[in-house]
């Protein structure tokens, strides 16, 4: 019981690290998975392996902290760099990974915290020894309004920066063939994306040397695409194809293929 | 010439351990919670978010050109960092409001760089790294070749860590990235409290360090940004934290915890090795000198486990993991990319020497100069690091301080006025910029130590309470002074906030024009094909878009003349078909001015940091005559020419 009790962190690490296991290997929400598995790739796993090297837990809080981050960050690493010279590091992959490490460091940590419970007693498991720390209601319900205040400075920020995105109207005009690895120069594809921040109106007019072989009238909402697919004969530098926009009865945008394929 | 033997400074860990706290009376007590008293902390919290607010506003109407953005913008800096300096620098405040009051500090100022450009990388190096990333999540394997940045090849750390918590969490690897730099800022802050804390035995001290360290001209944004430094910074720290745990053995009984220290620092050095590597070098060169000091100071009745101890072991485990990862993987990256950066200060400073150049204007960039004001700020704010480190050096001549690491850590400090000296030259300004963040860990140390060695006094009469609170004050507006000049001398004036498009200024260079250009080559191109580009569409097609941007030379051709010769000559063919170059991205926007940042596409080429006059209009268009180039792309600003056929 005892020993359960001071081994509440251990025992904690291994269940989160099952936890974000399973996590990893069925279907959830994005907030679900940050919260499961972030700590274990930012300081679950480091702060196991920190047990296993120095089981009798003389660190205080805030060293303990800074070597269980720094201890993730390299045991990630190292571990990837070893991993990914056999498989892939997929999402399964670095789960297994970190799940592995995690686990192993902890269970070596328990083993060497029962080693040498019958030689030295923890300095923390004295009586009055390790407790939760925590501050009063109002400090944290300060921290929590500051945090607050700080999500509405980075939420007022991403609106200017949205305003400022948006307030770069424009409107691209593009041509490929449609199968560029062969070369065919059967057909080509038009692209038009509206940028303009409002609907807008467009005449296309594709040509292959002197003929006209496609005319659209297009009325594109914002941010929308425009697909299509013109046949045509070979495309060489003396019979190119070419993609004409215009807006507002003027020519606007321009593109043509000289050449088939790279 | 270093006399006496070691003496240990009085820190050490006895003074670090938490002091007793009060105990929550009633349901806490019975369930074990003792209440900390985080004292003004969370008030000052408070005012550091009002801070942020004040620069969001203050770069939203940067954004839109409006006035009265740089005023909030500094109000909302000075708001951060003041007050908390002033709460730092009395002697009421707890250990546990200290560190709250750094973390605050840390978290603010680093919200600060997000605030700058929150929905997206637009920094040179960010794109690199994006990129970096990207190729970790897409292939599943570490150490792919990267034309952004090579040097992500040899030190993968930073991407694997991104991508596993971009893979494992569903996030983009932009917000996985702000995550990991975010908690990466939060250990670097932590790290350094408790090294300082550790070595001059004061909470008060250390967090006075803190303060100065965040006035290094890196702090800000620099060491913010998704790049290997900022991950490294934090790695270097705690490994520093490991190894003077390690080398103050003989003061402590440990016992079993030696070997589990020792493979700490081992695990940590290994970790940092892979990092970075100017990083790891510096961090080599400091243990190294640390040891110097200690062996100099070492008498002959001293006991093997006294020299053994100290710095040894971590300078061993540092230099030999990062000569190993050196020799048989990151070697030609580490020797391309601070071969480049030393070789390039060396001959500016010959040549500066020599009067083959000028030296530079400083607190610029190629096109823009700062007001005169902001000048004189960024140099006033020189004087109290210098004064800072004099009265450190005072204090530990006078009081003839024995401790190795305290007078390594004041070598450091040395070094400071001479990288002042390299700024007065283009190459060394990127040399003293990164050198900046770890010198200050010695002036850091210096302002901590001043801080503890001052004795408490006892109970003072009204004047000289009014007399302490306007020295405080005072203080607290240098320290103010000096954080808001080292910003100034490390951060380009275009660049400190957002704003319209300029021409080759980095992030002012970036917009949804060149992310549509980016997105259309992702969609539509083969991927890694290979492409000329100015530096900015350069960047943004080989990270969003996934293609190689060629740089250099063909045989003697600087490829930016395809660009920027009057005419498409053979020359350009010849480079084209050389270099396998099968697209051409041509921004029509360069012909507004010339650049920010003194070139189009790097540095070294034709004209560089030389132009008196953009590029014409017509030399942009001139890619329209070439027979067999299509021109596949066209949004306005941006085109992008299919050279394909001319590869063949």
């Amino acid at each position: 019981m005892r020993t359960a009790r001071s081994s509440l962190d251990l025992l904690a690490a291994i269940a989160l690290a099952l936890a974000g296991l399973v996590a990893a290997l069925i279907p959830l929400e994005t907030w679900l998975r940050v919260v499961l598995l972030a700590p274990l790739v930012l300081g679950v796993c480091g702060d196991a392996i920190l047990a296993a090297l120095l089981p009798d837990r003389r660190l205080q809080g805030a060293e303990r902290v800074v070597y269980a981050v720094a201890l993730s960050l390299a045991a990630t690493t190292l571990a990837g760099i070893a991993v990914q010279l056999v498989f892939e590091l997929d999402r399964t992959a670095w789960a297994v990974l970190l799940v592995v490490v995690t686990i192993a460091a902890a269970l070596l940590a328990l083993w060497r915290r029962q080693c040498g419970r019958a030689e030295q007693l923890n300095a923390d498991e004295r009586p009055g020894g390790r407790r939760l720390a925590l501050p009063g209601v109002l400090s944290t319900l300060a921290v929590v309004a500051a945090l607050g205040i700080a999500v509405a400075a980075v939420a007022i920020s991403s609106a200017g920066a949205k305003r400022e995105r948006d307030g770069y109207r424009f409107t691209a005009l593009w041509a490929q063939p449609v199968d560029r690895a062969s070369g065919a120069g059967a057909a080509v594809t038009i692209g038009v994306d509206n940028h303009q921040g409002a609907t807008a109106r467009y005449r296309l007019v594709v040509a292959q040397g002197g003929t006209t072989i496609a005319k659209r009238t297009l009325q594109l909402p914002d941010a929308s695409r425009w697909r299509l697919r013109v046949p045509v004969a070979p495309i060489a530098a003396t019979d190119p194809v070419s993609a004409t926009l215009h807006r507002e009865g003027e020519i606007y945008r321009r593109v043509y293929l000289e050449n088939g394929a790279p | 010439m270093i006399r006496g033997r070691e003496q240990a400074l009085e820190g050490g860990w006895s003074q670090t351990q938490p002091a007793p706290l009060a105990t929550a009376p009633g349901v806490g007590a019975r369930l074990g919670i003792r209440r900390i008293s985080l004292g003004a902390m969370p008030l000052l919290a408070l005012v550091a978010a009002g801070g942020l607010i004040l620069v969001a506003l203050g770069n939203n109407l940067a954004r839109e050109g409006r006035a009265g953005a740089q005023p909030l913008f500094w109000a909302g800096l000075a708001v951060i960092y003041a007050p908390i300096v002033y709460r730092l620098l009395g002697r009421g405040a707890s250990r546990a409001e200290r560190l709250g009051l750094v973390l605050t500090l840390a978290l603010s100022l680093y919200l600060t760089k997000v605030l700058r450009s929150p929905a997206e990388f637009v920094r040179f190096d960010e794109l690199g790294w994006w990129r970096a990333s990207n190729e970790a999540v897409l292939s599943g394997h570490l150490f792919e070749s990267n034309p952004l940045n090579p040097a992500t090849a040899g030190f993968p750390s930073l991407a694997a860590v991104t991508a596993a918590l971009s893979q494992l969490s569903g996030l983009s690897i932009f917000h996985s990235a702000l995550i990991v730099i975010g908690l990466a800022r939060a250990v670097l802050i932590l790290a350094l409290f408790l090294f300082f804390e550790r070595l001059t035995g004061s909470a008060r001290g250390a967090g006075i360090g803190i303060a100065v360290y965040a006035c290094n001209p890196s702090f800000l944004y620099f060491d913010a940004q998704f790049g290997y430094e900022s991950l490294a910074l934090a790695v270097a720290a705690a490994f520093l934290l490991a190894a003077l745990r390690w080398s103050r053995f003989e003061r402590i009984a440990v016992g079993p915890e030696v070997g589990g220290t020792a493979a700490l620092v081992a695990v940590l050095a290994c970790g940092l090795a892979v990092t970075h590597h100017m990083s790891s070098l510096a961090v080599i060169g400091f243990l190294a000198l640390w040891l110097l000091v200690r062996w100099l100071l070492l008498r002959g009745g001293d006991s093997a486990e006294v020299k053994l101890m100290g710095p040894l072991l971590p300078t061993a485990a540092l230099a030999v993991a990062f000569a190993l990862w050196f020799a048989f993987v990151a070697g030609g990256e580490t020797i391309d990319e601070l071969g480049g950066v030393f070789s390039r200060a060396f001959h500016s400073i010959v040549d500066l020497v020599s009067g083959d150049q000028g030296s530079k204007q400083l607190f610029s960039g190629a096109s823009e100069s700062q007001p005169l004001a902001a000048r004189a700020l960024a140099i006033a704010s020189v004087i109290p690091v210098l004064v800072l480190i004099l009265a450190g050096l005072r204090l530990i001549w006078r009081e003839r301080l024995r401790d190795s690491l305290s007078l390594a850590l004041c070598g450091v400090a040395l070094l400071y006025p001479v990288t002042l000296g390299l700024r007065l030259t283009q190459a060394g300004s990127e040399t003293s910029q990164r050198a900046s963040e770890f010198v200050f860990l010695g002036v850091a140390f210096l302002a901590a130590l001043l801080v503890a060695r001052r004795p408490p006094r006892g109970a003072l009469r009204r004047s000289e309470r009014a007399r302490r609170l306007l020295a405080r004050i005072a203080l607290s507006a240098v320290a103010l002074l000096t954080f808001v000049g080292a910003f100034l001398l490390g951060e380009l004036q275009a660049t400190r906030q957002p704003g319209p498009y300029l021409v080759g200024a980095e992030d002012r260079s970036v917009t949804p024009q060149g992310v549509a250009a980016a997105r259309f080559a992702a969609a539509h191109l083969p991927p890694r094909s290979r492409l000329l580009a100015d530096r900015t569409n350069a960047t943004l097609l080989g990270s969003y878009g996934g293609m190689d941007p060629i740089f250099g030379r063909f045989a003697d051709i600087p490829l930016p003349r395809i660009l920027f010769a009057p005419q498409f000559g053979h020359p350009d063919e010849r480079a084209v078909h050389g270099q396998s170059i099968s697209f051409v991205v041509v921004d029509r926007r360069l012909s507004r001015e010339t650049p920010l940042i003194g070139y189009y596409v790097e540095s070294d080429e034709p004209g560089a940091f030389a132009r008196k006059r953009a590029v014409g209009p017509r030399v942009l268009e001139k890619l329209r005559s070439v027979p067999n180039v299509s021109k596949i792309y066209a949004n306005g600003q941006i085109v992008i020419y299919d050279s394909s056929e001319l590869t063949r």
